[in-house]
């Protein structure tokens, strides 16, 4: 064992006794209107919730209001409306927090019952809540969507407003809804990364969707998307 | 001592990298808001602007290692504002025990270190004495130092 995992270990062992630790699964669910009717997809993601305790809730208190984070582990939902056309529902917010993973479901769960999203007492609603149960996520609750304009190019990313599908998809496309749940299924794994055939060599080498790795450089989607948005967690 | 305009500036861009990007340590929008202020390049902060920021993309580098920079556009030049320790969320804390703080032990191998230079090399390639000015604090003080060692030796 070297002098730096020593080092590590020494500030992680006593950090990790100072934490409430929990998670929960939740499926996440697009439905759109085409001109052949209605498609729809799901996906289930997993949310890990941490929560500061004890010694080192007092001693952050000044630098993190919420004191508490959550990470997700899973993929994007993706969806084909049309053959070969998909859209994409990130692991990330459109517009605010709110359409975070995990947030989201405290946000429709938490909030409603007068808890903030993120707090412990939140959480406790979002583990109670019952399973497999839909609820609708308003419009500042829905993930950011995105497609491509050459499925195998991942530079060519565009944004899809949820609000005017047809501006990408055409005339008869639009978002009906978005639901989600609290599931106990299993976590989803491998749809993203079989549609996009490049997703998993980019991210092996931590490229952004514009191939390139480090600081950005330009307002490009590209350059601004990674492939944690895509997929957390390892390839198979 | 008295503190001139341009140094309360600068000072408060030295601390501005704390409160953008990912592990934000500002709740701008509610005590729910994990992510701060928007680090979108053009973003303005009085008279400064937002010229490069580093990913936010979880699968990052940057992200893994806990590493966060933005950099400025200003009246008195390019400036750059490295994060230096944080506890935003608890997990930063470790990633910067483990990837950053060990230069201050004499690992030139850090991987903040090996971060922090890729970054003042996509912010400007050469090195002419007083183009970039860095903020100096703790953590972050010690990546702008290693940078100053290395890009200008003398310095």
């Amino acid at each position: 064992m070297n002098r730096r995992t020593l080092l590590a270990l020494a500030v992680m062992i006593p950090l990790a006794a100072c934490t409430r630790d929990e998670h929960w699964h939740q499926r996440l669910t697009l439905t759109v209107d085409t001109p052949d009717g209605p498609r729809s997809a799901s996906v289930v993601q997993r949310i890990d919730w941490q929560g500061a305790t004890g010694l080192y809730k007092s001693a952050t208190a000044g630098l993190d209001p919420g004191q508490t984070s959550t990470r997700v582990t899973g993929e994007a939902l993706a969806l084909e409306v049309a053959p070969g056309r998909w859209v994409f529902a990130l692991l990330r917010g459109d517009n605010g927090w709110q359409g975070e993973p995990g947030l989201n479901a405290g946000f429709v769960i938490a909030v409603p019952l007068g808890q903030p999203a993120r707090s412990a007492e939140g959480v406790d609603d979002i583990l109670a809540y019952p399973k497999d149960t839909p609820l609708v996520l308003p419009p500042e609750a829905w993930p950011m969507l995105v497609t491509f304009d050459d499925i195998t190019d991942p530079a060519s990313a565009r944004r899809v407003d949820p609000a005017d599908m047809a501006a990408v998809f055409g005339a008869g496309f639009a978002l009906k809804a978005v639901t989600l749940e609290v599931t106990e299924e299993v976590v989803t794994d491998g749809r993203v990364e079989g549609v996009l055939g490049w997703l998993c060599q980019l991210k092996a080498n931590r490229l952004s969707l514009n191939s390139k790795p480090g600081p950005i450089m330009d307002n490009e989607l590209s350059s601004e998307l990674g492939t944690g948005y895509f997929k957390i967690g390892d390839c198979k | 001592m008295t503190v001139t305009e341009k140094e309360l500036f600068l000072a408060i861009l030295a601390m501005d990298s704390y409160n953008r990007g990912a592990g934000a340590s500002i709740n701008n929008n509610g005590s729910d808001d994990p992510d701060g202020l928007d680090d979108s390049l053009g973003t303005q902060i009085g008279s400064a602007t937002i010229s490069v920021a580093s990913s936010s993309d979880p699968n990052s580098a940057e992200v893994s290692a806990g590493f966060y920079a933005v950099a400025y556009n200003t009246q008195d030049g390019t400036f750059i504002s490295y994060r230096g320790t944080d506890a935003t969320p608890a997990g930063d804390l470790n990633d910067d025990a483990h990837h950053g703080w060990t230069l201050g032990g004499g690992n030139f191998f850090a991987t903040q270190t090996a971060l922090s230079i890729n970054f003042l090399d996509a912010v400007q390639a050469d090195n002419a004495p007083g183009s970039i000015i860095r903020s100096d604090s703790s953590l972050s003080g010690g990546l702008a130092c290693i940078q100053a060692r290395l890009f200008l030796p003398g310095h």
